[in-house]
């Protein structure tokens, strides 16, 4: 961007219109406006500022002419104006900005707003203003649009600047924003903020949380599915868990009935025992009235003779003490004996009819034999009684056996029942060992079924999950098939790109930046200062002087004229850099079709050259400085205009003779503050 | 981030070329007049990558 | 003699029941010794046992129990009973009688049927003494049927001991 002219009308202590044209030579760039003190030279900057901007460093009513004011009668107006004239991307733009006075009925002068107009001239020939909007917003929006694309407000301090200040230039925390907003940097900047994958708000991210397996009815089957076969696998976690407590229970039911059935082990033999005994008892019982009846038999059948005993004894003794123990002829009968008398003989032959004497014995004899003769008898009944008393010997020693074989029936009797009375407690209190052995078997088949049903629901996990895993990998497969996806994919992937790309030539701008304004600004500085002295710059783009003590940097502390110098350095480094930067990049911008990618791919910022428009620029520095800064200026400025006081100027002038397209003179008239003209020289 | 081999085979070069031109031009005017905010502009340039992925296809 | 069957009557007989495993025969319930086979066994052996320990006993008029001997288990043991009846005779001792008049009453009296029935008499006595004997014999410590068969064994143990047999 280059000025052309500034028409000052009534500005400040410019009463009328004042024009300065300014020198578009591209040798000869320089415009020296010389003036002395006071005389209006800072008021030209400021003139740029309020017309370009509405800044202003003084107050309102200052802005117009003094005497202006004060012509003003009741009711009139004067108008202020300040008209710069500029070529920015081959387009003339005449701005202007208009602010009138009043005086009102109170004598009190009131000022309007100041308007501004815009107008540009196509390189066809045709104006065209800029419009304005309605009232209510802002109208001068588009306006301030343009003027800022064409110098940022924020770029204006540096190519509009105050000697008086620059010394804080430098130190002003808005430099680096001004460098890379100089650079074009800070457009590049705010792309990658956009696209930045690592900030939520940016493109890559919001496409990215977009890219998800998306709507598509294959999707949702999937997904459904998916949710099926994970509660599934729930139920089944749940089942397995289940089963293995089944299990458990189980095992510990063995364990139990295992301990109960080896407790009652004995139990099962107890009841073999006892149903032994029980048998046995029978049998014995048997016996025992079997011996019952043979003891009873045999006394009740001896018994008898064997009580007869002692009587016998004194029967016999009875018996033999009778006399009457004559003994008549054994088993003579008496029937026997009257035949033979009826015979008439006897047995030995006697004839007892003739012999009465025979007779008579015969007939005795008779008399002996039973009936008759109780001797016979008697007789008999000895040998009865003496038989009695043989066949009752040995009765006490049957009676002792057949008792003992009783006993001993009774005694066993009592022994297996005493011991069926001790197992039968036994078993009593234990539990029917069937029953335990039916639930032990009946556990163990629980338990094999509880088994195997485990391993059916392991296997059945095991599908589930496989299943799950094959769903999961359709569903990825299918996040990356869906055309949603894809296209979001592929947005993604430009996105990404973009800001790769974007980041890489930014990073490598602010390196070259960085490494060319050092390099600039240390030429220019060495140009501009001898003196073993050095200026660095940190990432905030302060310089910093150094001086080399030997092989040492050590910082010094600067005077302030050493101050400007290092200020001055820097700005021409700036506005070296930005011609720099221009020169190669003018060649790509044309107002529809911007291209920024180089023929090797890399990003291209192209900026504009400024011009530089120093007041009062030498008012700290060193004659000495004066010199060496006044060449090395149009070096790098595209258009330079120098506003300063008439003794600064002799030491510049040398260097600048030649350099000089057009000079002016601020005067002012008689001698008055507060009017002022601009000679042409 | 994902490595820029899974990302190329899906990039036209020329399609991205013109993307980066103008997504710089849009940044760049709006720079000057910051008339567009920050959101808005990330759903313009949005709209304009899915248009060019809409139009690659 | 020992023709007929022959009635006991009071409390003797129901010490013969309590003797007798008839009783139980006729009822398993009952609570006897059972000690004697029948009551014919009983009714020879108490005659024998009253004398050798000179016992004898009225008919028990308070008692109306009584027990028959039937006539055919009498008939059938009436070579025995007869041979007990002259022991009896000629062993007892309650009536001073010689040797002689002993052995008299003992085989002639069977034709006199006055004396017979004297002797008799006597004989029945002695037979419920000896019933008496046997009771008591097998009721004193005696309550199970353990008991009183060991009794058996210990009444001829006694016995033996007491007539030194």
């Amino acid at each position: 961007m280059i000025i052309k002219s500034i028409t000052l009308y009534n500005f400040r202590q410019y009463k009328g219109e004042h024009k300065i044209e300014f020198s578009m030579d591209k040798d000869k760039n320089v415009t020296v406006i010389l003036g002395i003190n006071t005389s209006g030279k800072t008021t030209l900057i400021q003139a740029f500022n309020w017309c370009l901007y509405e800044k202003c460093s003084f107050k309102t009513r200052e802005v117009i002419n003094v005497e202006v004011v004060k012509a003003l009668t009741i009711n009139s107006v004067k108008e202020v104006s300040v008209e710069v004239v500029l070529i920015h991307e081959e387009k003339e733009y005449i701005i202007n900005r208009t602010q009138s006075f009043t005086k009102n009925d109170s004598g009190n002068v009131r000022a309007s707003r100041s308007n501004i107009n815009v107008q540009f001239k196509e390189s066809t020939g045709g104006m065209q203003s800029i419009p304005k909007l309605k009232s209510g917003s802002d109208q001068d929006l588009y306006i301030k649009e343009t003027i800022n694309k064409i110098l940022p407000e924020s770029l204006s301090d540096y190519f509009f600047f105050d000697g008086e200040r620059i010394s804080d230039i430098n130190n002003r925390g808005d430099v680096v924003a001004a460098v890379r907003g100089l650079m074009g940097l800070d457009v590049i900047s705010s792309a990658m903020d956009r696209l930045d994958p690592s900030k939520a708000s940016s493109v890559t991210s919001k496409l990215s949380n977009e890219l998800d397996i998306g709507n598509d009815q294959k999707n949702i089957k999937y997904k459904t599915d998916l949710e099926k076969a994970k509660k599934q696998l729930e139920t089944h976690q749940q089942r397995k868990k289940t089963a293995r407590e089944e299990i458990e229970f189980f095992e510990r039911q063995k364990d139990e009935l295992t301990a109960l059935l080896l407790a009652n082990k004995d139990a099962k033999e107890n009841q073999k025992r006892k149903i032994n005994l029980e048998k046995d008892i029978e049998i014995i019982s048997k016996n025992i009235v079997s011996a019952e009846n043979r003891l009873r038999n045999d006394f009740s059948t001896s018994a008898m003779k064997f009580f007869a005993l002692p009587l016998i004894k004194k029967a016999l003794l009875v018996i033999d003490d009778a006399k009457q123990d004559a003994e008549g002829i054994p088993e003579m009968r008496a029937k026997a004996i009257e035949h033979i008398i009826a015979r008439g003989y006897c047995v030995c032959g006697c004839d007892l009819k003739k012999n009465e004497g025979a007779k008579e014995n015969v007939l005795h004899e008779k008399s002996l034999l039973p009936p008759q003769h109780m001797g016979t008898i008697i007789r008999t009944y000895k040998q009865t009684y003496k038989r009695f008393e043989r066949e009752a010997l040995g009765f006490d020693a049957i009676i002792k056996d057949d008792f003992s074989n009783y006993q001993n029936n009774i005694t066993l009797l009592g022994e297996k029942e005493d011991a069926l009375s001790a197992i039968s407690k036994q078993i009593k209190g234990r539990l029917d060992v069937e029953k335990i052995e039916r639930d032990y078997q009946k556990n163990e088949k629980d338990l094999k079924d509880k088994r195997e049903l485990l391993i059916k629901i392991m296997s059945d996990i095991k599908f589930t999950e496989s299943e799950i895993a094959s769903l999961e990998k359709k569903i990825e497969s299918l996040t990356l098939v869906s055309e949603k996806n894809q296209k979001l994919t592929k947005s993604i992937a430009y996105s990404r790109a973009v800001y790769e790309w974007f980041k890489q030539g930014y990073d490598r701008q602010e390196r070259e930046v960085k490494e060319h304004l050092l390099e600039s600004v240390n030429n220019i500085f060495e140009k501009m200062y001898h003196g073993r002295r050095k200026v660095t710059i940190n990432e905030k783009y302060q310089i910093n002087l150094i001086t080399m003590v030997g092989d040492e940097a050590t910082s010094t502390d600067e005077s302030k004229g050493l101050e400007s110098v290092k200020n001055f350095s820097f700005i021409s480094g700036l506005v070296d850099l930005a011609r720099t930067k221009a020169r190669t990049g003018s060649a790509i911008e044309s107002e529809e079709s911007i291209n920024i990618i180089g023929e090797n791919d890399e990003l291209i910022v192209s900026t504009e050259a400024y011009p530089l428009v120093m007041d009062a620029p030498f008012s700290n520095v060193d004659e000495i400085h004066i010199n060496n800064i006044a060449r090395i200026i149009p070096e790098v400025a595209e258009q330079v205009i120098l506003i300063l006081m008439k003794k600064d100027w002799e030491f510049a002038k040398t260097a600048l003779e030649n350099k000089i397209g057009c000079s002016y003179y601020i005067e002012k008239n008689g001698n008055s503050d507060t009017n002022s003209s601009i000679r042409r020289t | 981030m994902e490595s820029n081999n899974t990302d190329e085979h899906l990039i036209n070069l020329i399609t991205l070329n013109k993307l980066k031109n103008r997504i710089y031009t849009m940044e760049r005017d709006n720079y000057k007049t910051k008339k567009i905010t920050h959101s808005q502009m990330v759903d313009k340039i949005r709209q304009l990558i899915e248009r060019i992925v809409e139009n690659d296809n | 003699m020992f023709e007929k069957g022959y009635v006991i009557k009071g409390k003797h007989a129901t010490y013969m029941k309590f003797l007798s495993a008839t009783t139980e025969k006729l009822n398993k319930e009952a609570r006897v010794a059972a000690v004697f086979r029948a009551n014919i066994d009983i009714y020879m052996v108490a005659p024998l046992i009253g004398v050798a320990y000179n016992l004898i006993a009225d008919e028990d008029k308070v008692s109306e129990d009584d027990l028959s001997i039937f006539a055919e288990a009498i008939i059938n043991n009436q070579e025995n009973l007869t041979y007990i009846y002259r022991l009896v005779m000629l062993s007892e001792k309650s009536v001073g009688l010689t040797n002689e008049e002993k052995i008299d009453r003992a085989f002639k009296d069977d034709e006199e049927p006055e004396r017979l029935a004297k002797n008799m008499e006597l004989f029945h006595k002695y037979m419920r003494g000896g019933v008496e004997w046997l009771y008591d014999q097998f009721t004193e410590g005696a309550t199970t049927k353990d008991d009183y068969f060991t009794k058996i064994q210990e009444i001829v143990e006694n016995f033996k001991l007491d007539f030194s047999l």
